[in-house]
Formats: structure tokens, sequence, C-alpha cells
């Protein structure tokens, strides 16, 4: 099973929280399951609410033991979540910290694992974070990045940012027909400008593109995001997909 | 292996041909999980276009149908979490949780479709298909929203509050629908 990337401190608590709900359901059927058939071994008429719920608090304490204990932290409503349990660095969580948290949260009754907004101070002191495949993957380093040509006469082109020259201080990559001036040249699509365009990549890897033309009043043929056309020498913010068109030819940032 | 451009355009192709495939089956899903709601309404009725018998089948065809249904919801609740969390609309984000509820609801409803009537119920029937339906929409929706993971914090923020309204709502028509049972 993919374990895809770390989850936030708030996710894991959402995510951790609906697992917990629907192992709550279980339980709850498990207890409807044995409860009658307990009724009757015991020869009791009229339960009320005590053996139920003496029932389903000790059916609880069993599957809590049992994920946690012997599991290793897996139980029914994490395995249909896929989450999973790891270090800081992404690998499988040792027996000794698993042990850890464990009495930690035994300690707390898992009081602190109730928040949906917090990760809970059981998983905090044992240095635990959870994945999931839903969490997007440790991003490559912005230096791997590619900015890929994906159709037109220049389909195949790509340029990787660490080889931009000049990149970590002007944080910029040129895109164009002429050569010298751009970084990534197009130089068989001929509705792109020799000046086309910009890309602005941050330090915390958002990206931006403006629209230049060789005069600076914007390329002949335009520059389009999510199939609209930007304003000339306007930074406008890419994506999460980082897509966009220049001239018709389309550009994706390969992260 | 790096693989060639042009392959990935095809497979881009085959991946929203299929896409569009699953969104169907989703909608078909979520007609038969309204059907059980339907049906179950109109148990009493003379109407024959709604009225499925389910209590002439066996236990391994109600969980079948159960897990047709399971599926068709959780892949269709994927489809549109993923895309309403995309946008940066406000309201498209709110509407996420709203249908992650909805899809609660239709899944409860398939559940107290399928079980037989109370008294003639071994295992509480109306629970054991919610969690295993729940379990397995969730499980179906994972795959799903596993293919959009690239969207950013906003996106994934309000698809695990969504994943969590689901199983909520899930747990709260459960827990009505018994006590409705019981009465």
């Amino acid at each position: 099973m993919k374990i895809g990337g770390p989850l936030g401190e708030q996710n894991a608590a959402r995510l951790l929280s609906a697992a917990a709900l629907l192992d709550l359901m279980f339980v709850g059927f498990l207890q409807s399951t044995i409860q009658p058939t307990l009724k009757l071994e015991l020869g009791l008429r009229q339960t009320g609410l005590a053996l139920p719920a003496a029932l389903y608090l000790m059916l609880m304490l069993c599957y809590w033991l049992l994920c946690e204990g012997l599991l290793g932290g897996h139980s029914f409503g994490r395995f249909v979540m896929r989450l999973q349990m790891r270090d800081k660095q992404g690998r499988p969580v040792s027996a000794v910290r698993r042990s850890t948290r464990a009495l930690k949260k035994v300690l707390s009754l898992g009081l602190t694992g109730l928040n949906p907004n917090a990760a809970a101070r059981y998983d905090k002191a044992a240095g635990v974070v959870w994945y999931s495949p839903i969490a997007p993957g440790r991003a490559k380093p912005i230096g791997l990045w590619r900015l890929a040509v994906m159709t037109g006469p220049d389909k195949g082109k790509f340029v990787e940012f660490g080889k931009v020259p000049g990149l970590k201080s002007s944080q910029q990559i040129k895109i164009g027909r002429e050569q010298g001036w751009a970084d990534l040249v197009l130089g068989r699509s001929e509705k792109a400008s020799g000046r086309h365009c910009v890309l602005r990549v941050e330090r915390n890897g958002d990206l931006m593109i403006r629209d230049t033309g060789t005069d600076g009043k914007g390329s002949s043929n335009g520059t389009s995001v999510g199939h609209k056309r930007i304003k000339p020498g306007q930074w406008v913010p890419l994506g999460p997909e980082g897509r966009f068109d220049v001239a018709g030819t389309a550009l994706k940032v390969l992260r | 292996m790096k693989i060639p451009f042009e392959f990935r355009d095809k497979l881009s192709l085959a991946n929203d041909l299929m896409q569009f495939a699953a969104h169907i089956a989703a909608g078909f899903g979520a007609l038969m999980a309204f059907l059980g709601l339907s049906s179950n309404l109109v148990n009493n009725s003379r109407s024959s276009i709604l009225n499925v018998d389910v209590n002439s089948l066996s236990l391994p065809m109600r969980m079948t149908l159960l897990m047709l249904i399971a599926a068709a919801l959780g892949w269709g609740m994927g489809a549109l979490v993923a895309w309403l969390s995309r946008s940066r609309n406000e309201a498209k984000g709110f509407a996420a949780y709203v249908i992650a509820i909805m899809w609660g609801g239709l899944m409860v409803g398939a559940a107290d479709w399928l079980a037989v009537d109370p008294r003639r119920q071994i295992l509480s029937e109306i629970m054991l298909y919610t969690i295993a339906g729940t379990g397995f929409a969730l499980w179906v929706a994972g795959i799903h929203l596993r293919g959009a993971r690239s969207d950013g914090p906003r996106a994934l923020r309000i698809r695990c509050d969504a994943l969590l309204f689901f199983t909520g709502g899930c747990g709260l028509f459960m827990v009505l629908t018994l006590l409705g049972a019981s009465q």
C-alpha cells in the first residue's frame, strides 16, 4: 500500500477523528451482537442501561488494547482511511516508540486525541507523524523541477530549474523565441514572441507568470492561465497544476 | 524510465475518459441509493417501479448490492469533493461538506433499504451494512482523492474535513435510523 505523504497536524486530527468514529460504530455493532447472547446466558430479563454501557466500555477497552498494543496502531477505521503511523523521517515507528505512545495514551485516557483541530499530545511526545495517500508526497527540491512544453511544434522541450543560469538570484525563467534571452527557447512556435513571458519562482515554491513581449507591452498572441488571457505586465499566480499557455502552446511545471 | 510526452498525453486522455465513465457510474450509484430511500418510503404502497423487494434476497446478495452502492457513492463523493475543493470559491468548499453529509444520509438510506425486518434480524443489519458500506465508500473515495493529491493545502484541508463530515453523517443518520426503528 502506498503511504503517500505526511499530513499536517490539523488534517491528521480530522482523519483520525473520522477513523475513531468508524471504530466507535464498529464496537457498537459488536456490542449489539453480543448483548442478546450475554443477556440469555446471565438469565437477565430487564437490564436497563447498565449492561449495554458496561459491555460497550469493556469492548472498547479490549479493542483499543488490541489495536494499540498488538496491531501496532492499526484499526478498522485507520485501515479504511489508509492512515499509517510513521516517525518524522517517514520510517515505520519502532516498537519502543509505539509502546511509549501507548503508555502516554493510557495515562491521558486518550482524551487529547479527541480534539479534531490539533495533534494528540501523545503523538507529539512520541514524535509520531501520520501519513495518508491523499496527502502529497515530499516535494522534490525546486532545483529538480522542470518547465516542459506539452503541445505544439516544440513539444518535448524542457528546462530544469537547477540549470537555469542565475535563477537563485533573479528567481526568473524567461520564455520566448529569442536565443540568448530565453531560458526555454520556443524556436519552432511561430506564434510565440521573441521575449514572450517570464515565470517567477518564489522561495516557497509558489509560481507567478508575467506576459512581457519584446517591447515590454505584452506579447502579440498572449499568455493564458486557465484559458484566460492575462494582462500584459502583471504578475499572475499559477495554480498548483502549474499549467499555462504561451500563444496556444501548453507549458507545465513538472514538480 | 522516462515516459514520452506523447504517451503522457494519451494517458491523460485515457484518464479523462475513465473519469467520465466513473462519474456516470457514480451518478447511477447515487440514483440506486436514492431508490433505496424511496423504496423504503413506499414499501407499503403498490408502486411497482420503486418498490424493489429485497427481503427475499439472501445476505450475500444484499451485501453485494451494498458494496456496489457503496463503491458508487464513494467514487461519486471522491470525484465531487476533489472537484469542489480545487476551486478557490468558498461556497464550493462549503458545498463539499454539505455533499459529504448528504452522502452519509444516502449510505444509511441504502443500508436501511437492504436490512430485513428488525424482528427477523439475527445481527443488527442496519449497523452492519452502514459500517461495511461507510468503510468501503471511504476506501474508494481515497482511491479517487489519491489521484488528485497535488492540488494544494486548501484542497487537502477541505477533503479531510469532507471525509470527517461523511463519517459523522453516517454515524448520525445511523443512530437516528436505529432510534426510529426501535419506536
